[in-house]
């Protein structure tokens, strides 16, 4: 929750909403271009907005990379303040990798970051990541180890406590983490 | 015209593999894994005995043949070797030594003496060189690191779990590296190591704990390498 309103709090919000509203099916590249901002700063909380599904993403496939187009669909909000609060104390969990056996990663040495995470085999399910929950997950300790907390992951990371908190329960929900207290 | 004495042949040929089996001793430490000091001394004589041969008979040296092989011969190794450093993962200077002294001692048979034997000498010294590299970070040689990982396995527990996930452990080095043996692919960046292996090479391990199988590993190179522990 915390990372949609920061999305919403960003400061061309207003802007690429209401230019998605217009110009439905346009690329992160092409909104960018039209409002003279930077494609990062219009992907971010389109991802998130796709996310909680006041936007859809269409992905067309062409020559290089595939092209996301967005659409707006809207929808309301509402904001449980306790559960967004309490999940602040999950900073502290101790946490490591739960070493599932239908759990795969692809991932990028280089760039030190996981991409996605695969359910079920190859033929599972893939789950894409963003930078932050990909750059999150490549600093999780492996299975059997004596653990990490999610604000120590987080801060190795370069993440803000809100976005370890979002990654490590989307992992956790997925059962690539398992928390040792 | 020049032939080839049998015997003259022989011995060089058995010199040739004293001599590499010497440099694999003293470069791994003394850490000798029959398999790999094979597949070692067989690319070396890939390698080796046609420039041999060809210094000898100069004569009969076709050019363009002779370059298309050692294309082939050498093209996998290096082009992975440039690809690394290409990314990062390895230093320069170890890419360049190598392929600088190959070539060097490659390109002999197109040349006259005395620029021949200059060019020979300043081969052996860059190869030279590539072996004092190697010998300076240990894991650079396979057979040292897979006793090295043996090792480390030892200690690590057994009948852990895997995860294919490497894992990443925050160690500062001086130099960037990467070193690869079956199944366990080791990448020292400048503030971080990456221990990647194998769900194949975690069983033949004795599955052990995949954390302290990395620290135990990491250490045993720093210490080799003179460098201090990590916790």
């Amino acid at each position: 929750m915390i990372d949609l309103i920061r999305a919403l709090s960003s400061e061309h919000i207003f802007a690429i909403v209401d230019y998605v509203k217009k110009n439905p099916g346009q690329n992160a590249s092409a909104i960018a271009a039209a409002l003279n901002i930077h494609p990062v700063t219009v992907q971010r909380p389109l991802e998130t907005l796709t996310k909680y599904g006041f936007v859809s993403v269409e992905e067309r496939r062409s020559v290089g990379r595939p092209s996301h187009n967005y659409t707006y669909l809207g929808g309301s909000l509402t904001i449980d303040l306790d559960k967004l609060f309490s999940d602040f104390a999950l900073k502290d969990r101790l946490v490591r990798e739960s070493g599932h056996p239908d759990i795969s990663f692809s991932y990028d040495v280089d760039r030190e970051t996981v991409g996605a995470v695969l359910v079920g085999g190859k033929s599972g399910r893939k789950i894409k990541l963003d930078s932050y929950a990909g750059r999150f997950l490549w600093l999780v300790p492996p299975p059997d180890s004596e653990g990490k907390t999610v604000e120590q992951i987080g801060r190795e990371a370069g993440l803000p406590p809100g976005e370890a908190i979002r990654a490590f329960l989307e992992f956790q929900e997925l059962g690539v983490l398992e928390v040792i207290r | 015209m020049k032939t080839l004495n049998p015997m003259a042949l022989m011995l060089a040929l058995l010199v040739m593999l004293v001599l590499y089996f010497a440099i694999h001793l003293v470069v791994n430490r003394g850490r000798i894994v029959l398999r790999y000091l094979v597949t070692a001394i067989l690319y070396s004589f890939v390698v080796g005995l046609p420039v041999a041969y060809f210094s000898f008979f100069p004569e009969r040296l076709d050019p363009l043949l002779y370059v298309v092989y050692y294309v082939a011969v050498l093209s996998p190794f290096f082009g992975v070797e440039v690809y690394r450093s290409l990314k990062g993962r390895q230093t320069w200077t170890r890419v360049l030594l190598n392929l600088g002294g190959v070539v060097l001692i490659l390109s002999s048979p197109f040349l006259e003496a005395p620029t021949k034997f200059i060019a020979i000498l300043a081969g052996l010294a860059l190869v030279t060189a590539f072996f004092a590299y190697n010998f300076r970070y240990p894991h650079l040689n396979p057979m040292w690191l897979a006793k090295a990982a043996e090792k480390a396995a030892m200690d690590a527990g057994k009948d852990r779990k895997f995860s294919p996930k490497p894992v990443v452990l925050a160690v500062e080095s001086r130099r960037t590296s990467l070193a690869r043996i079956r199944g366990l692919t080791l990448i020292f960046k400048r503030r971080s190591a990456v221990v990647r292996m194998t769900r194949d090479f975690h069983d033949r391990m004795g599955r052990p704990n995949m954390e302290q199988f990395a620290r135990k590993l990491v250490n045993l190179i720093r210490e080799e390498a003179g460098e201090s522990r990590i916790v």
